[in-house]
């Protein structure tokens, strides 16, 4: 059944239709990135873009690669080859512009700070005074739903609301973008469905670019304008799928939506090829 | 080298969050106390039976408990006291310092790291009480010899700890450091010393015990002044109740030293998974 | 390009390779007394220590120093697991521990004389008293601190007790028990050589001592050097104990390996 998806979706190096138009508004972009760890070509020929206000969601089979891929995007690795572009500015290292929400929540807030010095920690590059930085720490708190958690330690605080702070010190320095890994990989579900509707609120509010990496299928078409589907050794990408489930998502409607399910099953189908006999798109070259 | 495993949660005796602990009521305090008082009076009684054996030669609880008293009562004691306490933490300090400066700056390098592990394994297995006579040849039975060689016994352990300090940083707060672009100065205050923390206080926790241990022990071998000199004597006159009441005195005074330690490491470390007890 | 494992073992040995031939050239015509000449001091190494002393000092003590860390184990290990299952009881009795394991072990030494004498008994208990105490306090941590899942998962297997304690308990502890070994390890050695400076006819402290006191400074010096490498393949030993005991230890902490600062 060729669905909608099929039709508007773009292969592999198919940005060039949207991004042409709208240059000004790329806020991160890979050109033909690729890594290779000696021998062993993790990541083959990666090419996408994200423009300012989009949601945009990588998925792939666990040991894929976007974890490897996520560490080029954001400064944290050089890739072998290709390029990677923020803003304008090709990426070398962290660039002022990004910022990331890593995984493992409980590994990357500092136990010995109060979440609001964890959050201040984003600004310590920034010539503001302490007690604006307390301030905007404050609000970002507040927009992330945590109003005065701020004297709390992060390991008092539930896995839900760890990963909270974690995002608003990601946000408290008004990035041009946000990079997360994984975010809601490590908790329960109910917990991962309110976060899910939070990133959606955040861009509704804020205006916030984000790349979602993630191997929740149901997760990147929920969240996403568009899914970029990364398969195969080396990992590249198969195929870009615009999601046209407009910009207000709920988690209980738009997952009944037809198109939703329609969706989701064709990101299965690019991952899992033998998941379906239906025709599959060839892998991008 | 595992030494990960010295880390706190081994002489903090953390309040284990893996066994089901009785809830901690006023009744329960209460008891306990009774029973641990009880539990010290059998000890006692039982070294009391036991020391009967040795027909005087082997000193009696009460022996040692009394003569413990009557010293307690005199200024050669506590001025023994004063001059161990004095060797003891002077050479501690230096030892922590040059250890701890040592031992990060090679950590931060792994080639530095792995050619120096040779010499350091070796520096620590030299037993100070080896070069005991030499040092007493150059400096005579004073307090510095003491110090000499209670600085090179504790130097050891704190730089081996520093280094792992410096190796062992977890890998997602590098990251965190690098992606929000911390400079290098706040990077070490806000990321790297906190974590090399646990690291240092248990390295300066065991140079504490070894530089008593060798202070004593230049002061019982070698002459130095000090408890262990009044041991000596208290050893050469035959007078075995002494030597139980100085060993009673030297194990409260390094109880002291242990437990102020590891109260200081408990708040040192309050945020740290051995330590703190609220569950996340 | 170099094998990885022979980049290691060049990393590892460039520099004490380097120190020894300095410490070699620049003693080499030294007339003072305190550092003779290496290579005098290696002769006097090869002289005392292979063979002419091996028998006389060399073996008396290792022999003290197996019997005494072997009982220090097994007293340590045996103790610290059934305090480690008596958590109640452990409690009670800990100011006792603590307040025994603070003794400095030297205050001890004249008391061991008093109780054994002079001889290999009192080199032994001395040994024990002093080194067994990380053993002890590491092995009840590491009993007790075996993860309530695993606990959980044992006796729903309704393993028998001695089983549980066999195969999944002393396992479990066993790095954190593997660690205390180690430091009581360092401790027995120091011990041992303290013991033989009072009153001893033989041994690696006593000749140590001796030469130090006719001023064969040389011979101090290889004797030295002999302890270093005593010290130095008793800790490989042990580390190789270790990997073939806990294995997947090794190989866990290696996965979470670190990146350096």
């Amino acid at each position: 059944m060729a669905s909608r998806a099929q039709r508007a979706g773009q292969k592999g190096n198919g940005v060039t239709q949207i991004s042409s138009s709208r240059d000004d508004r790329v806020v991160l972009r890979a050109e033909a990135l690729g890594h290779r760890y000696g021998d062993n070509v993790a990541l083959g020929h990666i090419d996408f873009t994200v423009c300012k206000g989009e949601i945009v969601c990588v998925v792939g089979p666990s040991g894929v690669g976007k974890t490897t891929m996520l560490r080029c995007l954001a400064g944290l690795q050089r890739p072998t080859s290709g390029t990677v572009t923020c803003a304008g500015h090709p990426v070398e290292s962290p660039p002022k512009e990004m910022a990331v929400v890593f995984q493992d929540y409980s590994r990357s807030l500092m136990p010995w700070l109060r979440v609001t010095a964890n959050i201040t920690l984003a600004l310590s590059n920034e010539k503001i005074g302490r007690a604006r930085k307390k301030e905007m720490a404050a609000e970002v708190l507040a927009t992330v739903g945590l109003e005065g958690v701020g004297s709390s330690y992060p390991w008092q605080l539930s896995g839900g609301m760890q990963q909270r702070v974690a995002i608003a010190r990601a946000l408290v320095g008004r990035p041009a973008i946000v990079l997360m890994d994984e975010p809601f990989a490590s908790v329960d579900a109910q917990t991962r469905a309110d976060l899910e509707d939070m990133v959606i609120d955040l861009r509704a509010r804020l205006g916030v670019t984000v790349l979602l990496v993630t191997h929740d299928i149901d997760e990147a078409v929920y969240l996403g304008d568009r899914v970029v589907v990364l398969s195969g050794k080396p990992a590249t990408v198969e195929e870009i799928i615009d999601v046209d489930l407009g910009e207000h998502r709920d988690q209980i409607q738009t997952k009944s939506k037809t198109l939703f399910a329609e969706l989701r099953a064709e990101v299965l189908k690019l991952i899992h090829p033998s998941a379906s006999d239906a025709a599959r798109t060839s892998p991008a070259p | 080298m595992n030494r990960a495993t010295l880390a706190p949660a081994t002489e903090a005796r953390a309040r284990t969050r893996t066994s089901r602990v009785r809830p901690a009521t006023a009744a329960h305090s209460r008891s306990l106390l009774a029973l641990r008082v009880a539990a010290i009076l059998v000890a006692l009684l039982c070294w009391q039976w036991a020391a009967g054996f040795a027909t005087g030669a082997f000193p009696t609880a009460s022996a040692s408990i009394s003569a413990l008293w009557t010293m307690a009562g005199t200024s050669a004691f506590w001025t023994a006291v004063a001059d161990t306490a004095q060797s003891w933490i002077l050479s501690l300090v230096v030892a922590v310092v040059a250890g701890a400066a040592v031992g990060l700056a090679v950590g931060g390098s792994r080639f530095l790291t792995r050619s120096t592990r040779v010499l350091f394994d070796f520096m620590r297995t030299i037993p100070p009480v080896a070069l005991l006579p030499l040092v007493l040849l150059e400096l005579g039975a004073t307090a510095r010899s003491a110090f000499v060689l209670s600085v090179f016994a504790g130097i050891w352990p704190m730089v081996q700890q520093s280094v792992d300090a410096a190796q062992q940083i977890d890998r997602p707060l590098v990251d965190v450091a690098r992606s929000l672009r911390l400079g290098r100065f706040e990077r070490v205050r806000s990321v790297y010393l906190p974590s090399a923390t646990p690291f240092l206080s248990t390295g300066v926790r065991v140079a504490a015990q070894l530089c008593l241990f060798v202070t004593i022990t230049v002061e019982l071998l070698g002459g130095a002044p000090g408890l262990g000199t009044l041991l000596a004597n208290a050893e050469s006159a035959n007078a075995v109740g002494e030597i139980g009441g100085i060993v009673l005195a030297a194990g409260f005074f390094g109880l002291l030293i242990n437990t102020v330690m590891l109260a200081q490491q408990r708040r040192v470390l309050h945020w740290h998974p051995s330590v703190r007890t609220a569950a996340s | 390009m170099m094998p990885r494992w022979s980049r290691a073992v060049l990393t590892e040995l460039w520099l004490p390779v380097l120190l020894v031939l300095l410490w070699w050239f620049a003693s080499a015509s030294s007339t003072s007394l305190y550092f003779p000449p290496l290579h005098a001091s290696i002769e006097a190494l090869h002289r005392d220590w292979f063979f002419a002393h091996f028998r006389s000092d060399l073996v008396p003590s290792l022999k003290n120093l197996a019997v005494g860390y072997l009982l220090t184990l097994l007293i340590g290990i045996s103790a610290g697991t059934a305090l480690g299952l008596l958590p109640s009881f452990e409690e009670v009795v800990r100011p006792i521990v603590e307040f025994l394991r603070s003794v400095p072990g030297i205050t001890l030494l004249p008391l061991m004389v008093v109780a054994l004498g002079l001889g290999d008994s009192m080199r032994v208990g001395t040994i024990v008293i002093a080194a067994v105490w990380p053993t002890l306090l590491n092995t009840i941590d590491g009993v007790r601190s075996v993860d309530l899942v695993v606990q959980d998962v044992a006796r729903s297997l309704r393993l028998s007790r001695g089983k549980r304690l066999r195969r999944v308990v002393l396992p479990a502890a066993a790095p954190q028990i593997f660690a205390g070994a180690r430091t009581s390890l360092s401790i027995a050695v120091v011990v041992m050589v303290v013991t033989e400076s009072v009153g001893a006819t033989g041994g690696i402290g006593y000749f140590l001592l001796k030469a130090e006191q006719d001023f064969d400074i040389a011979s101090m010096w290889g004797t030295i050097i002999l302890l270093g490498l005593l010290g130095y393949i008793l800790n490989s030993a042990f580390r190789a104990v270790e990997a073939l005991t806990i294995p997947w230890h090794r190989a866990r902490s290696a996965q979470g390996r670190k990146a350096t600062a």
